[in-house]
């Protein structure tokens, strides 16, 4: 099967010292549900970012659907990060509006200027974020205010912004790295299940491996920049993981292991 | 761990600074000539004026002050719409996530800190000259620094959102206008309606400097009434002012905890 995003390598700098990311070669798939794991400052926030140019990379390509992103102009780039989800660590929402017309904001990437701004989302749009947000149990949430939410809700209304788009590819930086176990767990259920149903290519930064054993089809391991493991949750072994996280072993488990008690 | 020698040194730069403050004071009351005897020796005489001239004030005539209190909140509410008006543009340019070009912001910087540092009262002498006595340039000087005030407050308030709703609308492909509409404006309501609501209250307490330029309004009225001699009516008017000023606050106070 023909890869649907090719990475070669891929480098970030910052100033003239630091080194984010240092030759990051990665191909992914359709369907696949990889999970980047790695310390903290490994570099996993930069290359998600440097895949829909939050970030502009330093050096290397980025092919997504045969679309050169490093290159794009303005007007490219829009298109291209409009088929492209995001979900963040703090979920990213506008506190003050309601969350339906955050689910709607997902479309914005593909609407007209003038459309966009005068909020006119077509029928079709409106119940489809009502579908979703049924979808992932937060019908009783559509017209309160963001900030009225919990974590975990919020989380699910980024997710639900995130499938507005109907994106090819799913980004989530951290999306559980600020949620207890339980809503954690519905989270990721959430994320999971729909990629899956929707057939979204899905890259998730975690840094707990046991979370990420759980639901990826595929890990990649992250280290100072590099990529030092890409494989199966089953080729993870022990050692790698070990290797991967070496000096910073604690970061291992942080909350992860409380995902199994929850289950 | 701090050495001796530099716990010494503190202390001298402290007694230096002191003796400098002291200096300047000291030489300052000696330049003005100030007189703490005439000072203290005018306490009764301004005693006197306030009870036998001033007080108590002349309530009869409240109905006649009617107009000018209208015209003071009229001036006030055009003053602040169009000051705002011109202010949100100016924001705008300034602030640094909105603004379409880092050259335009400095040079909007620039501009409005020129408009704005120029006090009111200035504005209002220089229009005099240029419209006449009246009610136009006491308006016309508010729109001027209110528009170079709320410029400023709101390009701050811009400045001072949260980035990360924009990431999230950049990230999913949102342009230039769309960002503005949906993820600054929302969260920059509350600021507005706070720093507008200050603007009408700036506006109708300038009104009583304003009228000391001939610039109308209610302040016309306490020049009047001194210039006449007649000190019962000033009080009056004074009072008016403070009555008005303190609705107004507590107004805007109450309209501010509702909308945000």
């Amino acid at each position: 099967m023909k890869p649907m995003l090719q990475i070669h390598g891929l480098k970030k700098q910052y100033g003239t010292s630091t080194v984010a990311l240092n030759g990051i070669d990665l191909e992914v798939h359709p369907n696949e549900f990889i999970a980047v794991i790695g310390p903290s400052g490994a570099g996993k926030s930069t290359l998600l970012r440097c895949i829909n140019r939050l970030i502009d990379p330093t050096a290397g390509s980025i092919a997504f659907l045969d679309q050169e992103i490093v290159g794009a102009n303005k007007k490219q780039l829009r298109q291209i990060r409009s088929q492209i989800g995001m979900i963040f660590q703090h979920y990213n929402l506008v506190d003050r509006l309601s969350v339906l017309e955050n689910v709607l904001h997902g479309r914005l990437g593909q609407m007209s200027a003038f459309n966009g701004v005068f909020s006119r989302y077509s029928e079709a749009d409106k119940l489809q974020a009502i579908a979703l947000l049924q979808k992932l149990g937060l019908e009783e949430q559509v017209y309160k205010r963001a900030d009225e939410l919990s974590g975990g809700q919020k989380q699910r209304v980024g997710i639900c912004r995130a499938l507005a788009q109907k994106p090819e590819l799913i980004l989530a930086d951290e999306p559980i790295a600020s949620l207890d176990p339980n809503s954690s767990k519905v989270v990721m259920d959430s994320l999971y299940a729909n990629c899956k149903e929707q057939g979204i290519a899905c890259l998730v930064n975690l840094h707990q491996v046991d979370v990420a054993k759980r639901y990826a089809t595929r890990i990649v391991g992250i280290k100072s920049g590099r990529v030092v493991f890409d494989g199966s949750p089953e080729e993870l072994t022990e050692r790698m993981t070990q290797h991967i996280y070496e000096g910073k072993e604690h970061q291992m488990f942080q909350n992860g292991s409380a995902i199994e008690q929850a289950v | 761990m701090q050495t001796a020698a530099a716990v010494t040194q503190k202390k001298l730069k402290r007694n230096v600074s002191l003796a400098f403050f002291a200096a300047a004071v000291v030489f300052s009351l000696w330049y003005i000539n100030f007189s703490f005897s005439e000072f203290i020796g005018g306490i009764p005489i301004f005693m006197n004026f306030l009870f036998t001239d001033f007080l108590p004030p002349k309530a009869s005539d409240l109905p006649t002050y009617f107009g000018p209190v209208l015209d003071t909140l009229a001036y006030g509410v055009v003053a602040t719409v169009l000051a705002s008006v011109i202010g949100l543009v100016f924001g705008f340019l300034m602030a640094r996530q909105t603004t379409p070009h880092p050259v335009i912001r400095t040079v909007m910087r620039g501009f409005i800190s020129l408009l704005r540092n120029i006090p009111f009262l200035v504005w209002a002498s220089i229009l005099v000259v240029i419209f006449g006595v009246g009610s136009m340039p006491g308006i016309f000087s508010l729109i001027l620094f209110g528009s170079g005030f709320l410029a400023r407050v709101y390009a701050e308030a811009i400045e001072e959102i949260d980035s990360h709703a924009t990431e999230a609308l950049d990230a999913m492909g949102a342009g230039y206008l769309q960002k503005i509409k949906h993820a600054i404006i929302p969260q920059f309501v509350p600021g507005y309606i706070s720093w507008t609501l200050f603007m009408f209250e700036l506006s109708i307490r300038a009104s009583a400097i304003l009228g000391l330029v001939g610039a109308g309004g209610i302040g016309s009225q306490i020049k009047l009434t001194m210039d006449l001699f007649q000190y019962n009516r000033t009080s009056t008017v004074i009072c008016i002012l403070i009555v008005m000023i303190l609705v107004i606050e507590f107004m805007t106070k109450r309209i501010r905890e509702r909308l945000i």
